[in-house]
């Protein structure tokens, strides 16, 4: 299967491509899914294909295959070509890939204690079902309850046209469960989960456990039976680490990958230098975190076989740093970031994140409830989207109303909405810790590549003038 | 690519469904079902002034198998024999070591009622990469020239095209076939330093001409460069046109009409049937057989016929979508709705979901639902928050970036973003009027509607 990648790159190059990039995956993942306390669904997948990029005078084709042969290879790289060849007639800004010094790396991957391919389906539908038993004896009027096990693992292998040579596999583990509570026409939900690049002794960790998940998403969908909606306007937060990652990859990192910032289209784009937020704001994209302090997602290699950079997007308000594929490097004349990611093979890469973060700062918990004051404590998140303006909405997963530094009451439907260049503007602190984690249920979506693992994460977030939606 | 090498596939995958079953079968498998899918995509996206092209032909196999009650599934990318082989191994493999479920009874039966797949055209099916960039440039310029305030766009043209087939242990062996295209327009507007969005796009299964799309966008994206805010919280009524309303009113009525969900206690719909669940003037079709929808097949991805089955007709739910797994809980016949997810339909096992959700229009056109308004909010272009509502129990909270205010039946200034809050099924019974207006999407065919009494604050 290795030969088959090098053979592309000698097609292109036959053909006269300026330059050649060629992946082999082999992914394999599988996922267990209950409702209530019966398994509905186990299922294993297997994606292996070949995806080729081609440069030709300014533009890029791509093109790829399942067939794993050498004439489908051939096959595959041509129509890259002729696509590409096509393509440059139109394209008014050309591309390049630029130059870098060739890199070997074999066999590259992370440690783990226990690695999931190591272990059979049952001891992961045992977790499932540990997770759903905690979950029924901590919950109150249950109607529905879905929990999730996944995993992801393989091969990746790379090459180009500068003798590049990568392998690497990645590993992605994740459970997660959502509990629904119904009194009357009322339905609540609670949910916790965790993932990253770690084997199955991340859910032998106390607060990871079956156990204490299951037991926090219960308690939560009961605790929301008597939550009141959040109040609608404007508010001072504090908003946890998992909803501080979303804002940071959601609202705020896709303003800073190049594609944007090149069209024209970022709000961000020609701001280099400024100072767009607070001192408290600095926002860190990068591949590869300490495993051992981190959950996240492992990415040591882009698939351009770029080795993943640490990038600061904001240093203490101030916006240093864009995320970039080669070409908008080039274009840019930046350095490589290393954030050229694909979904899969059915797809070139693009501009992405790898692992978006808040810094930590210097508070406690206590110091950040306390200067909180009055305000909305807001926890985690169900999901949100952004606009290329800056708008943004968030759903967090749970709040709490907090009245001179104490929690008083949970609440239900907390949505925080408005611009995230003001947001960045507000944050009046940050707490010390940093917790970063990846989801195996999500990920991001860019056009039409969905669902790619990243990291997201920082610390506890203390940010004025917060616009909370809701009924009034 | 024209019809005929579109049906040669289909028969190809039909012959290795065939197989798959004998496979299935000498493995241990007591049931087996195999799906097996062939789609081919052709997309051109242009970022300003950088193109990037992509195509090829994303085909697999996916497989599920019973043993004595336990189902077990597996899939791979590829689909030589070899693979097919493996895959039926595999689903065998993960089948024992699963527990019982005991609600599962057998794979789904042979349904024959007479159905089809959606118009095909040639000229899609034929469409070339050059005929695709001139489409994506025409898209581009018309946007650019609209006016000099326009600066960053993206624009696409997407091709699909395709064929799956599905056989099982007990006589079903259904195949589909499909071909459409889309393009679409994101782009900003900048004016002294304020930058607004639009968008626009069209998909469908007949060549048509896209030129307008890129004006159409650069139209919504400058007249939002006059917005002003709101500053205050109401209620209110909300008129939405039919792009931004459909992805809420699908993703809703797709949960809650949705057997499973009923099954499970997730459907606001549960224990409702033959009650009032909205407005008189709403009626709403899961229907797989319009000609001219996107989601039109002749069977479903578990080889029943698609048909067209009623959810809400006058305001009184009527029925829910069904799979063969939920249609067998009730001993009632599947609906035709198993869906699973494209590109590649074959990595997942079927999941209930709508094909073409289709409101019954009204009479008015857009304007004129918004001379019906005496004071409210027109919505238009795309919402953002749709697929984050809680699809159980209907509350919701979306942004709206592009707004504007109605007063005594005419479009006034437009708004700054405003959030837009309520509960989808009690709005259900406040919708005042359908429009006539309805727009072909991956949602189905939605016009735009009319709600009171809805929350708005900015």
């Amino acid at each position: 299967m290795l030969d088959l990648a090098p053979h592309a790159v000698k097609t292109g190059e036959k053909l006269g491509a300026r330059f050649v990039e060629v992946r082999v995956d082999d992914l394999s993942s599988r996922e267990i899914r209950t409702e209530m306390a019966e398994v509905k669904d186990v299922k294993t997948m297997r994606r292996v294909g070949v995806g080729v990029t081609v440069y030709h005078e300014g533009a890029t084709g791509y093109s790829f295959t399942t067939h794993l042969s050498k004439k489908a290879v051939e096959e595959a790289t041509e129509r890259a070509f002729r696509i590409a060849k096509a393509s440059s007639e139109i394209a008014k800004i050309k591309v390049d890939p630029g130059e870098a010094k060739p890199h070997k790396q074999k066999e590259l991957k992370l440690t783990v204690k226990k690695h999931p391919q190591d272990f059979q389906l049952t001891s992961k539908k045992d977790l499932v079902l540990r997770t759903v038993k905690a979950a029924e004896d901590h919950g109150k009027h249950i109607s529905s309850m879905t929990c999730r096990y996944g995993e992801l693992f393989g091969q990746k292998y790379f090459t180009n046209s500068e003798g590049t040579e990568i392998s690497w596999s990645p590993l992605l583990v994740g459970l997660t469960i959502q509990v629904v509570s119904k009194t009357g026409d009322l339905l609540v939900d609670g949910a916790d989960g965790i993932g990253g690049s770690c084997g199955l002794e991340l859910f032998d960790m106390k607060e990871h456990s079956p156990e204490k998940m299951g037991e926090n998403a219960g308690e939560w969908a009961a605790e929301k039976l008597t939550a009141k909606p959040a109040p609608a306007g404007k508010h001072r937060a504090l908003c946890e680490n998992r909803l501080a990652g979303v804002l940071a990859h959601e609202s705020f990192g896709h303003l800073t990958e190049s594609d944007f910032v090149t069209s024209g289209m970022s709000p961000l784009a020609g701001k280099m230098g400024e100072k767009l937020g607070s001192e408290h704001a600095t926002i860190i994209d990068e591949g590869t975190l300490d495993t051992s302090r981190y959950y996240g997602f492992w990415l040591p290699f882009d698939d351009q076989g770029t080795k993943t950079a640490k990038t600061t997007l904001v240093d203490k308000g101030k916006l240093v740093g864009y995320l970039h594929d080669r070409s908008t490097a080039t274009l840019m004349k930046s350095s490589f970031t290393g954030n050229a990611r694909a979904v899969n093979y059915n797809f070139p890469p693009i501009v992405r994140m790898k692992n978006t973060y808040f810094s930590p700062g210097d508070l406690s918990l206590e110091e950040a409830m306390e200067q909180l004051g009055t305000g909305i404590y807001a926890i985690s998140t169900a999901g949100g989207q952004a606009n290329m303006d800056g708008t943004f909405m968030f759903k967090a997963l749970r709040g709490y109303y907090v009245e001179k530094g104490e929690q008083k009451y949970p609440l239900r439907e907390v949505t925080l909405t408005g611009s995230i260049l003001d947001f960045l503007k507000n944050i009046e602190g940050a707490t010390k810790e940093l917790f970063v984690y990846c989801s195996y249920f999500g990920g991001c979506g860019k056009g039409e590549q969905w669902p790619l693992p990243v990291g997201l994460g920082g610390p506890h977030l203390l940010i004025r003038e917060v616009q909370f939606g809701g009924e009034k | 690519m024209m019809t005929g090498e579109l049906n040669r596939i289909a028969d190809e995958l039909s012959s290795l469904a065939e197989l798959g079953i004998k496979k299935a079968k000498a493995k241990g498998a007591e049931e087996s079902e195999v799906f097996v899918s062939n789609v081919n995509t052709l997309s051109i996206s242009v970022k300003t002034g950088v193109v990037v092209t992509r195509q090829g032909t994303s085909l697999g196999v996916g497989i599920r198998v019973v043993l004595g009650k336990k189902v077990g599934f597996a899939a791979t990318s590829g689909i030589n024999e070899a693979e097919i082989e493996r895959t039926a191994q595999e689903a065998v493999d993960v089948a024992k070591i699963r527990p019982l479920d005991p609600k599962f009874n057998h794979l789904a039966d042979p349904v024959k009622i007479a159905s089809k797949d959606g118009i095909m055209d040639d000229k899609v099916l034929g469409l070339s990469e050059a005929d695709a960039l001139k489409e994506v440039s025409m898209l581009s310029k018309t946007a650019f020239e609209y006016d000099k305030r326009i600066r960053a766009l993206f624009g696409s043209v997407v091709v699909q095209k395709g064929a799956f087939a599905v056989a099982n242990s007990r006589g079903i062996a259904g195949c589909s076939k499909g071909a459409s295209m889309g393009g679409g327009v994101y782009l900003t507007a900048i004016e002294l330093g304020k930058q607004k969005t639009g968008s626009e796009s069209v998909d469908t299964r007949k060549l048509v001409d896209f030129s307008d799309v890129g004006s159409k966008a650069a139209q919504r994206a400058i007249k939002m460069l006059k917005s002003r805010p709101l500053r205050k919280s109401l209620r209110t009524t909300v008129v939405w046109e039919n792009v931004a309303i459909a992805p809420l009113l699908q993703g809703m009525l797709n949960e809650a009409s949705n057997a499973r969900n009923v099954q499970e206690g997730k459907s606001f719909f549960k224990d409702r049937l033959g009650e009032k669940v909205a407005s008189g003037i709403f009626t709403a079709l899961d229907d797989g057989q319009l000609p001219e929808g996107l989601l039109t097949f002749r069977v479903d991805t578990e080889g029943i016929p698609l048909q067209t089955t009623a959810l809400i007709e006058k305001g009184v739910l009527k029925g829910y979508i069904y799979d063969s797994y939920s249609a067998i809980q009730e001993h009632k016949k599947s609906t035709g709705a198993a869906s699973r997810n494209w590109p590649e339909p074959f990595l997942s096992t079927p999941i209930i979901q709508t094909s073409n959700l289709v409101l019954k229009p009204g009479v008015r056109d857009l304007d004129g639902l918004i001379r019906e308004v005496d004071e409210g909010i027109l919505v238009t272009d795309f919402v953002m928050g749709s697929g984050h509502a809680n699809m159980t129990t209907g509350e919701f909270s979306v942004v709206a970036p592009s707004a504007f205010l109605i007063e005594k039946g005419e479009v006034k200034n437009p708004l700054e973003p405003v959030t837009i809050a309520g509960n989808f099924f009690n709005s259900l019974k406040n919708i005042a009027h359908v429009g006539s207006d309805s727009k072909i999407t991956s949602a189905g065919k939605i016009p735009s509607i009319v709600m009171d009494d809805l929350s708005v604050s900015g």
